[in-house]
């Protein structure tokens, strides 16, 4: 009885390894995101839509609206396919996304090298920084983006967005006040329990504009570019999706040219003309670029570096324990 | 004669040495536990180094074990995946936070529960202390804890908030201390009703003879009850502690950085949802190890003769 628990130790530890040694060898199945999405007619897209002026839902009809909306109303006209909104929270939206809950996600996401690993980005199709957000009084004197590393300050942002990554990357000091969405957090500037919002210029603006004389926009940072992210692997859709985007901002992507369909829709829900600094967008486009292939392992693995470490270990003092 | 007194003494001495090197000799019998020392020191020598390098983690040395683990298989923590140290050093700040919010609202809940169990446990009405004590135990273990932690973080905000950030302690915001607070109004509920049930197995007895050899009320609680009804709660105390441990991932709601909060941010920033597998895996580390040492501390303290032992 004791050799046989022994046995199975050691083959449960055999059948995990080469889990661990092939798994980057593992074949993707075949790619069939685009032909799916043309015989069902219609695509999925999942959206946080609290997140004006990108996406918000409209309080009359009750339907998805913004500037990503317009957007995506033009890709899909070209691809010949309906478009169904899936209004979903902002923090598990790349879960649901991985699991195949929908076909795209489309809700303002900027472009990281992280997020490439797990899944495929289109080109952008819009081009922005992010921005630092205070009241008019300004407390804290807070003018540049530096000023957040100080323990006393509080940092309003929504959680698990490029802001967050931003401040954990630099390590500032500050106190970091999480939101679900970036609306609470700009309410919660307003009623005084931040003292700075971080996010994306477009969206600070929308909540400036909204309230109008309260808040100053002090400072720009990281500049970002957004995509539509779809399940890593989908190649063909994102192909496609990349052939339409191109009729609205030209095939170069380090020299837009605006089509007259994305300056409408951009002075419509932004306010103002477009206007992307060159340097800028090259210099976001590049650190997009990864030279070598970082390695990365499937979550197979992760479980059976989990498992093979304890069993091995137990087994092993199994072995030592009751051999007399 | 005192020469022979000390000869003796330091001929016990010797004894006693002899028998605790025999005791922590390495054996296959205490084999895990040696495993587990080294683990430990392994642990203490990584937050040594933190005092003399600012830089370095206390995880380190944990991390270059690992790696030698995997040494065989011909990989590093690097050369299997990018993003795993990042993974592992968030989650083990996480587990940090998550281990002393724990203990600490762990014993000053412990203190708190005392106080409560022997207002519950006394004769008399106490000018209605009996009554509040009661109701409060009733109250916290008849609600969510996920709500009492919910309720002190907002019930508090206006008074403490900025009593506890002007301290400007660093790891020690409002809302750790919201949830130190909550866990420990929650597990003093509990513990309280442990403590009773402790003093309350002890033979009426024992209460009977020291007040007849002229101990006070007070003294007999003291010197009497007291010292036997602890030694019996170890077991369902060591209980809670695991619980507390366990409950304590519910103030990541209130945004507090701990274990839970950091794999979720970090399962969001990656999009792996396996995040939550290594921190179910950080998590278990804890709390066997803990359990195991309040087992050898259950065995250590345990009264003899009193109850059936079968281990």
């Amino acid at each position: 009885m004791k050799n046989n628990k022994l046995l199975v130790g050691i083959i449960i530890c055999a059948f995990f390894i080469p889990l661990i040694s092939f798994s980057q060898f593992a074949t993707a199945a075949e790619d069939t995101s685009l032909s799916d999405v043309l015989a069902a007619g219609e695509i999925v897209i999942g959206v946080d839509a609290a997140y004006p002026p990108f996406e918000q839902i409209n309080a009359a009809t009750d339907a998805v609206e913004g500037f990503d909306p317009s957007i995506m109303a033009f890709i899909a006209e070209d691809m010949g396919v309906d478009i169904v909104w899936n209004d979903v929270a902002w923090d598990t939206i790349f879960t649901s996304l991985a699991i195949g809950s929908y076909d795209c996600v489309m809700s303002a996401v900027t472009i990281t090298t992280d997020r490439m690993v797990e899944m495929n980005f289109t080109r952008w199709y819009y081009f922005s920084t992010q921005a630092v957000m205070v009241t008019t009084a300004n407390p804290k004197n807070i003018t540049v983006i530096e000023d957040v590393d100080d323990a006393s300050i509080k940092v309003g942002i929504q959680a698990a967005t490029t802001s967050q990554w931003y401040l954990e990357d630099e390590e500032y000091a500050a106190d970091m006040v999480s939101f679900a969405t970036i609306t609470l957090a700009i309410e919660a500037l307003e009623a005084g329990t931040v003292d700075v919002v971080l996010g994306d210029l477009a969206t600070l603006a929308a909540g400036q504009s909204a309230n109008p004389g309260d808040f100053e926009i002090v400072d720009n940072f990281s500049p970002e570019a957004f995509g539509i992210a779809c399940p890593g692997g989908s190649t063909a859709l994102v192909d496609r999706m990349n052939e339409a985007i191109d009729k609205l901002l030209g095939t170069d992507p380090y020299n837009p040219e605006f089509s007259t369909y994305y300056n409408e829709t951009h002075e419509l829900w932004m306010g103002n003309e477009v206007a992307v600094d060159l340097d800028q967008l090259k210099e976001a486009l590049d650190s997009l670029i990864v030279e070598e292939s970082r390695p990365t392992i499937s979550g197979a693995s992760i479980f059976s570096l989990i498992a093979v470490i304890p069993v091995t270990i137990y087994s092993i003092i199994r072995k030592l324990k009751k051999r007399k | 004669m005192e020469n022979n007194n000390n000869k003796n003494n330091s001929k016990d001495e010797k004894n006693k040495i002899k028998e605790i090197l025999s005791q922590i000799r390495l054996t296959r019998k205490n084999f895990g536990w040696w495993i587990f020392g080294v683990f430990v020191a392994i642990l203490f020598v990584g937050f040594v180094r933190t005092w003399f390098n600012p830089e370095a983690h206390y995880f380190d040395p944990i991390l270059g074990i690992i790696n030698l683990i995997l040494l065989p298989f011909g990989h590093t923590i690097d050369s299997l995946d990018f993003r795993m140290e990042d993974i592992l050093y968030g989650l083990a700040s996480g587990a940090q936070l998550t281990f002393i919010v724990s203990m600490v609202s762990l014993i000053v809940g412990f203190f708190f529960a005392l106080i409560l169990a022997v207002i519950l446990v006394n004769k008399s009405h106490l000018y209605g202390l009996k009554l509040i004590a009661q109701s409060y135990v009733d109250f916290f273990r008849s609600t969510p804890l996920l709500v009492q932690v919910l309720l002190v973080y907002y019930g508090f905000a206006e008074s403490m908030g900025d009593v506890i950030r002007s301290l400007n302690i660093p790891m020690f915001s409002y809302e750790v201390f919201a949830g130190i607070l909550a866990l420990a109004l929650n597990t003093a509920a509990y513990q309280a009703e442990i403590i009773r049930g402790g003093i309350l197995a002890i033979p009426t007895g024992q209460t009977e003879a020291a007040r007849a050899l002229g101990l006070t009320s007070g003294q007999t609680m003291r010197y009497v009850i007291l010292p036997q009804a602890i030694r019996i709660i170890v077991p369902p105390l060591t209980n809670e502690l695991i619980n507390v441990l366990l409950n304590s991932s519910l103030i990541s709601a209130i945004g507090v950085r701990d274990l839970t909060k950091k794999s979720q941010s970090l399962q969001a920033r990656f999009s792996l949802w396996e995040v939550f597998l290594i921190s179910a895996v950080f998590y278990f580390v804890i709390a066997f190890s803990l359990s195991k040492i309040t087992k050898r501390l259950e065995v250590k303290l345990r009264i003899p003769g009193l109850g059936v032992v079968n281990d």
